[in-house]
């Protein structure tokens, strides 16, 4: 009777952690939960507006369902606890299988035992069969009468540099969770310097409102611009008015951003200002401004233009000076997992195309009285024959 | 009546013509025949594509989501150069996913047009997604073929599929991260790309024994693939 070596535990989870399933599972999961992200509005957080119109437009689309999906998470996959343990579990089998790619690069330098059923090959001559392998930049090595041909070292290469991008990739996007933070929505006008709530950074932009300059390390991206004005008014001595905007103290010179319509009050001259981006007209830095002064308290249309640029209007004896002051909204990342990210991207993409275009390949020959034999991954034109 | 639907509906009647004849050949075997199912897939695909292009010149009612739908099947109808297929099935399910395409694109011309565009895809991203859309349909029919027949499928329109997916994917979060600092945009469009990859993934570095398990991963990341790029 033979003894059965014990089976050993390690060696067990090693394969299964490293095996091909276990990476397709983690994969699809995230899969199915960025697809569920596209179709399921996510919940948007530090933002009380955003949130309001999420919740109302979930409320309208899903109705009794929505605390239900709600507890069940649906519209926090990203920020869940299951999403998160994903990807950790996704990490630690791309460390695995990147430690037994090294392996593998490793070992296969030299000659390895043939895998598999022999076939033989009919009318084929092995120096033949060799030269062509070597054509297509198959690495031959030789131990007779064993031959082996395979791709070594490029084929094993791009596996291990697509488990080290995407580790890289994963390792990056954990930096950002733990130290990273980003501002949406930030507006912004020209000549203005706007400090980063919470941070000492800050980040103004040009005449256009076309480029941002901020303080080091933070990236910004105008998602949009806009026009803006700084208006000032004057009575006929040449007296500045006071400027009233809502919910606000008066001010000599008012900047307001034409992200909507905007209205201050001119309360020594009883006269209410409205300002709004000229309908029907694509919004630009400098696009045209419907500029309404209206008397108060009745409330009567006193004049009305649409003004380009900077301007002069006097409506009675006070003199209204606008200053076009283009604002852009703005997006600031302080991202320190850029480096790791950006490398883990080009490691990913570039090993994973390599693994595309030049997949692992090994084949056995052998001649063996007088007939060819093969075995392992034979190219279609010797695999033909495929007789045992 | 639309020229563009004329020319869909066409495609669609020729394919299923196709789907008929090839099933006739299947079973018995008529010399000939292959080759007139495959000039008239080719035949198919060119209709298709001229009714794209239509839409794209002047007939702008046509939803986009029926200008993808149309475009992955033209993409998916021309048949390979293969000619090793054993089964009376083979033929009939690599038309499958062009004709349910087409189908399923001239079903969506009947359907309101909402504030969705009518034109051609011209945004780079949006036509390549619509490209892997394109070719992930030929990958899934291969798939089907290799579940319903046991026939080993033709691998390169899987691989291209991955290269360029994988291409557009690592590019899209390349330039994001060199503009905005942040790898994903958190567009619709991104994560819809982002998942289309990662199931693409698990098909491509998944288990290769045995085979009709990697041609069902196959097969859903192609589905998922095409209805993802179907909303980009």
């Amino acid at each position: 009777m033979i003894d059965q070596p014990p089976r050993d535990p390690w060696r067990a989870i090693w394969q299964v952690a490293t095996g091909d399933y276990l990476i397709a599972a983690l994969l699809l999961s995230t899969a199915a939960g960025l697809a569920i992200i596209t179709w399921l509005p996510q919940m948007p957080v530090a933002n009380p507006a955003a949130y309001a119109q999420w919740l109302s437009e979930v409320q309208a689309r899903f109705g009794t369902a929505t605390p239900t999906m709600q507890t069940l998470g649906l519209f926090t996959i990203t920020r869940s606890f299951g999403f998160r343990a994903l990807l950790v579990l996704l990490a630690g089998c791309l460390l695995l299988r990147l430690i037994e790619n090294g392996d593998w690069l490793w070992h296969n330098r030299e000659m390895a035992k043939p895998a598999g059923e022999w076939h033989r090959l009919a009318d084929v001559h092995l120096p033949n069969v060799i030269d062509d392998l070597r054509r297509l930049h198959y690495r031959v090595l030789s131990n007779p009468p064993l031959i082996q041909a395979d791709r070594w070292p490029w084929a094993d290469l791009f596996p291990l540099l697509a488990h080290g991008g995407a580790l890289l990739l994963l390792v990056g996007l954990l930096i950002i969770h733990l130290w990273g933070w980003r501002v949406e929505g930030l507006t912004v006008q020209s000549g203005a310097r706007v400090t980063l709530p919470g941070t000492e950074k800050w980040i103004a932009v040009d005449e256009d409102a076309r480029r941002a300059t901020h303080s080091p390390g933070i990236m910004t991206f105008v998602e949009a611009r806009g026009p803006g004005v700084q208006a000032s008014a004057a009575d006929s001595t040449g007296h500045p008015l006071l400027l009233q905007p809502p919910e606000a103290d008066p001010v000599t010179q008012l900047t307001v951003a034409l992200t909507e319509d905007q209205y201050f009050a001119i309360p020594e001259a009883q006269l209410v200002v409205r300002l709004a981006p000229q309908p029907g007209r694509a919004i630009e830095a400098h696009s045209p401004v419907l500029l309404q002064v209206y008397r108060s308290p009745a409330g009567r249309l006193a004049t009305e233009t649409v003004v380009e640029g900077d301007a002069e209007l006097t409506v009675d004896d006070v003199t209204l000076q606008l200053a076009s002051v283009p604002y852009a909204r703005l997006t600031a990342t302080f991202n320190p997992g850029f480096w790791p990210i950006g490398a883990g991207l080009v490691l990913l993409v570039a090993g994973l195309l390599g693994s595309v275009t030049w997949p692992v390949r090994r084949l056995w020959l052998r001649e063996e009285t007088g007939k060819a034999k093969g075995t392992g991954d034979l190219p279609p034109t010797l695999a033909r024959d495929g007789e045992p | 009546m639309l020229s563009s639907v004329i020319f869909t509906g066409l495609a669609s009647g020729m394919l299923l013509a196709a789907v008929g004849l090839a099933l006739w050949d299947g079973f018995r075997q008529v010399p000939g025949l292959s080759h007139a199912v495959r000039a008239i897939c080719w035949l198919a695909g060119a209709l298709l594509l001229i009714g794209t292009l239509l839409a794209w010149q002047g007939d702008h009612s046509l939803s986009a989501p029926a200008l993808h739908l149309i475009l992955m099947a033209a993409l998916a109808a021309p048949p390979g150069t293969h000619c090793r297929r054993h089964s009376p099935w083979s033929n009939v399910v690599l038309i499958l996913p062009s004709l349910i395409l087409a189908g399923a694109g001239l079903l969506w011309t009947s359907e309101p047009i909402g504030t969705g565009t009518g034109n051609l895809p011209v945004a780079l991203v949006e036509l390549a997604a619509i490209l892997c859309g394109g070719l992930g349909a030929r990958a899934l029919g291969e798939a089907l073929n290799e579940i319903v027949t046991s026939t080993p499928h033709v691998e390169w329109p899987s691989a291209a599929t991955y290269a360029l997916l994988t291409l557009l994917v690592g590019g899209t979060a390349l330039v994001n991260l060199w503009q905005r600092g942040s790898a994903w945009g958190g567009t619709a469009d991104e994560d819809r790309l982002a998942g289309a990859w990662l199931a693409w993934s698990a098909a491509w570095l998944g288990p290769r024994q045995p085979p009709r398990l990697r041609a069902a991963l196959t097969a859903i990341a192609a589905s998922l693939l095409i209805v993802l790029a179907v909303g980009c």
